[in-house]
């Protein structure tokens, strides 16, 4: 333990000594971790988006094979098969919950400056069930679109990212003018996300059938109602899977090569930060030679010299990884939007910045240090003490 | 020039600093030649004479909306049109798995007028390698498949195999025989088959296209035929946008939204984090010599030679790692891995402009570290500098 005594009054003190070139590998050490932390940011952003997307009491029904909504065509009445199954949650006056629904992609520009920023959003033609699937989707401005008019709601983030998607505004598809009566919040992809009259959606697209339908069960305790869904599967062109499912596998994709490229990026930065933290603390031995042949002359071992020292560049490393999340929290929040590469629609997320970024970062700042500051350390401990007294 | 030898010994002095140094050097200049070349690779269009001919025709509201046959004949009478040319993204997939690759049914006649980048060879290591043989095989067999030599090394397929791709967008299954490859296209994964075959197995939901593909008759024209087009189908039940094939393209990457910006700024992190450590180092090594720099002067060597002294040494060790980082890094992907694909990039390789970018900054990062130091140096009161000890 007496490296501990050694590292608190000794090395904490000489901190301060070499400032100049302490700061300049502290901010290197820094930058490092602040590129991991927004990467890993973007890659939980991304995360959160999907993770909170999709229930385990919806059961996601489309045509067999398909990789998305937007890609499944049913040519069959869904609700005929479904609604007879058992399990299936009702209404209080006894009608089943059956959403059947029609999903399309539309090229919208984004608002800004450029005009040829402009991504796909997925437009979704619902009935009522749609809402009574969602009971965590609320309109938070305006109204309800009414059935059979030219009516749609706009998810809040969509809204404020794409032009012609705000409350009052008007959306052009084909001859058919959507006029935007409500804006609505929902935790999830749904948000990303413009809805009307199932009948109105499928004439402005000119797409007479249903991408998909989702049913309401228990949960996934049921098992006797996941086994009847089964055998209807063997039976009729479709496939189901648990939404909750569906949207962590679409999470799989998109942010894993996120969370690659931030790996890649960090482990790289830090090699080269490493290397740097060496060379610093090469230089802060050999300015120091005279007061470590001091410590080993009055008795310092030469393992209690090698933790010590490397605990001092522990320290700085980690140091310099605090002030790097500092740096990168302002991105914190930061809404954006891109393409779901499953769905070819626009998914839109806020950076997020959780313990998930932040300790991994200090995590690989103290193994910066602990790399850097190995070899030096040995040097220091293994010097000749009469030459280390006799350095000036 | 005589300094060379001088400066060349003075890098030398510590050399496990200057290995150090130049080690966090490359890794800073790798990382920041991948992230250009991501940015790069992202907006990458290859630009072939032909490309500034050809125009993509979609429906108005949706790019998975489909287009009647019969658009054809409006189309071909729009003035400055050369080929018209009705493809299909396919959307297939091989037994219920995932692929990534991509297919697309084209409209046999004019399939090699139209995809002139798409080379016909039937071996991808020799270009046009009995292509006459080929295209003689796509008249002949209506379940001709071309297939590019990646996917078909993937899938372990030679020519005269078969295999079945099944659509969820059309809800077909259909069967096709390799009758080749291809080089030259931006890709090497890609399967091209005949528009005819989907269309028969499509029975009474036939008539339908995808998109159009045109060809004009001189890249002046273009302007004028996206308008004509436009304007033919502006009031029918599918009214179409078309665009040059660069601008389509484009789009999908606009998609994306501002990755570009992202990654620009994380390269500039990187520099800057790269740029610390150099000024640091060259600080450090410059503070050792204080008393040599002295005995330098006072024998007679003038300020500005030592500042070239400093400065020379510092843009040596930056060029000499950037050399290393920039274009080995290049020879990595060109040479040993053969540009593979990365991600969701085909064809990974860092561009000589992403090369020369990273010798830039090397250079640019040596000038700039070397330069306090170097001039502290030349400024420095020779009985100061004699005096320092250490």
């Amino acid at each position: 333990m007496s490296f501990l005594r050694l590292f608190a009054r000794y090395n904490l003190r000489s901190l301060r000594t070499r400032g100049t070139d302490a700061v300049s590998t502290l901010l290197g050490i820094a930058l490092t971790a602040a590129v991991l932390v927004v990467v890993l940011a973007l890659a939980h952003g991304l995360d959160k988006a999907f993770a909170t997307s999709g229930r385990t009491n919806i059961a996601l029904v489309m045509y067999k094979g398909s990789p998305s909504e937007s890609q499944s065509l049913i040519d069959f009445e869904p609700e005929r098969t479904l609604e007879t199954l058992d399990g299936i949650e009702k209404r209080k006056d006894g009608t089943p919950i059956v959403s059947p629904e029609t999903v399309v992609l539309m090229n919208l520009p984004r608002r800004g400056n450029d005009p040829n920023d402009a991504a796909n959003v997925t437009f979704r033609g619902v009935r009522r069930d749609a809402f009574d699937v969602r009971p965590e989707l609320k309109i938070v401005a305006g109204e309800k679109f009414k059935e059979g008019l030219e009516e749609v709601i706009v998810g809040k983030r969509i809204a404020e990212r794409f032009q012609h998607c705000g409350k009052d505004e008007t959306l052009d598809v084909g001859k058919y003018h959507f006029k935007v009566v409500g804006i609505y919040e929902c935790p999830g992809a749904d948000e990303s996300e413009i809805w009307g009259d199932e009948h109105v959606i499928q004439k402005a697209f000119l797409r007479p059938m249903y991408s998909s339908t989702r049913v309401k069960f228990a949960g996934p305790t049921d098992e006797a109602f996941l086994a009847a869904l089964k055998k209807e599967e063997a039976r009729l062109p479709f496939m189901s899977v648990i939404e909750k499912k569906y949207y962590a596998d679409q999470q799989e994709l998109a942010s894993a090569p996120v969370k690659a490229v931030a790996w890649v990026l960090a482990i790289c930065m830090a090699i080269g930060s490493s290397l740097g933290a060496m060379n610093t603390m090469y230089a802060r031995v050999a300015a120091r030679s005279k007061e470590i042949g001091t410590l080993r002359a009055i008795g310092f071992g030469r393992s209690t010299i090698v933790i010590a020292f490397v605990f001092e560049s522990i320290a700085l490393a980690v140091a310099g990884g605090a002030i790097g999340c500092l740096i990168a929290l302002p991105i914190h929040g930061l809404e954006t939007g891109t393409s779901n590469w499953q769905t070819f629609s626009e998914i839109a997320f806020a950076f997020t910045i959780t313990p998930h970024s932040v300790v991994p970062a200090l995590i690989l700042s103290a193994i910066v240090g602990w790399v850097g500051g190995f070899l030096p350390a040995l040097q220091a401990a293994t010097m000749p003490i009469p030459a280390a007294l006799r350095e000036v | 020039m005589k300094l060379v030898p001088l400066i060349w010994k003075n890098a030398l002095r510590n050399k496990r600093r200057t290995v150090l140094t130049m080690g966090s050097l490359v890794t800073a200049l790798v990382v920041f030649v991948f992230l250009d070349t991501l940015i790069s690779s992202w907006a990458a269009t290859t630009d072939t004479p032909d490309s500034a001919r050809r125009l993509i025709v979609r429906h108005k509201v949706s790019l998975a909306n489909v287009l009647p046959e019969k658009h054809a004949e409006r189309i071909r009478r729009v003035p400055g049109v050369e080929i018209v040319h009705p493809y299909h993204w396919f959307g297939g997939q091989i037994k219920d798995k995932q692929t990534f690759f991509q297919q697309f049914a084209c409209d046999d006649d004019t399939f090699f007028d139209m995809w002139t980048d798409v080379q016909p060879t039937r071996d991808h290591a020799k270009p046009g390698f009995e292509a006459d043989l080929l295209k003689k095989a796509w008249k002949e067999d209506k379940q001709a498949a071309i297939v590019g030599w990646k996917t078909a090394e993937r899938m372990g397929w030679k020519i005269g195999d078969r295999f079945t791709l099944n659509s969820a967008i059309y809800r077909v299954e259909l069967e096709f025989r390799m009758i080749g490859t291809y080089t030259g296209f931006s890709d090497d994964d890609t399967i091209f088959f005949r528009r005819s075959y989907l269309q028969e197995s499509l029975g009474s939901r036939k008539g339908v296209v995808g998109t159009f593909m045109i060809k004009v008759k001189d890249p002046a024209f273009a302007a004028a035929v996206i308008k004509g087009i436009d304007s033919e189908f502006a009031n029918s039940d599918a009214p179409t946008r078309t665009e040059t094939e660069k601008a389509f393209l484009l789009g999908f990457v606009s998609m994306m939204g501002n990755v570009k910006g992202f990654f620009g700024l994380l390269s500039a992190a990187v520099v800057t984090a790269m740029l610390f450590i150099m000024i640091n180092t060259m600080a450090m090594a410059v503070r050792e010599r204080t008393r040599e720099i002295a005995i330098m002067k006072a024998i007679g060597f003038t300020p500005g030679s030592i500042l070239f002294l400093v400065v020379a040494e510092s843009i040596g060790t930056c060029l000499f790692a950037g050399v290393f980082a920039c274009v080995g890094f290049r020879v990595l992907f060109e040479n040993v891995l053969h540009r593979p694909n990365v991600i969701i990039f085909p064809n990974f390789c860092p561009p000589w402009t992403t090369v020369g970018s990273g010798l830039a900054i090397a250079f640019a990062m040596g000038m700039i570290s070397g330069l306090l130091p170097a001039l502290r140096a030349a400024r420095l009161e020779v009985v100061s500098g004699l005096r320092r000890v250490g």
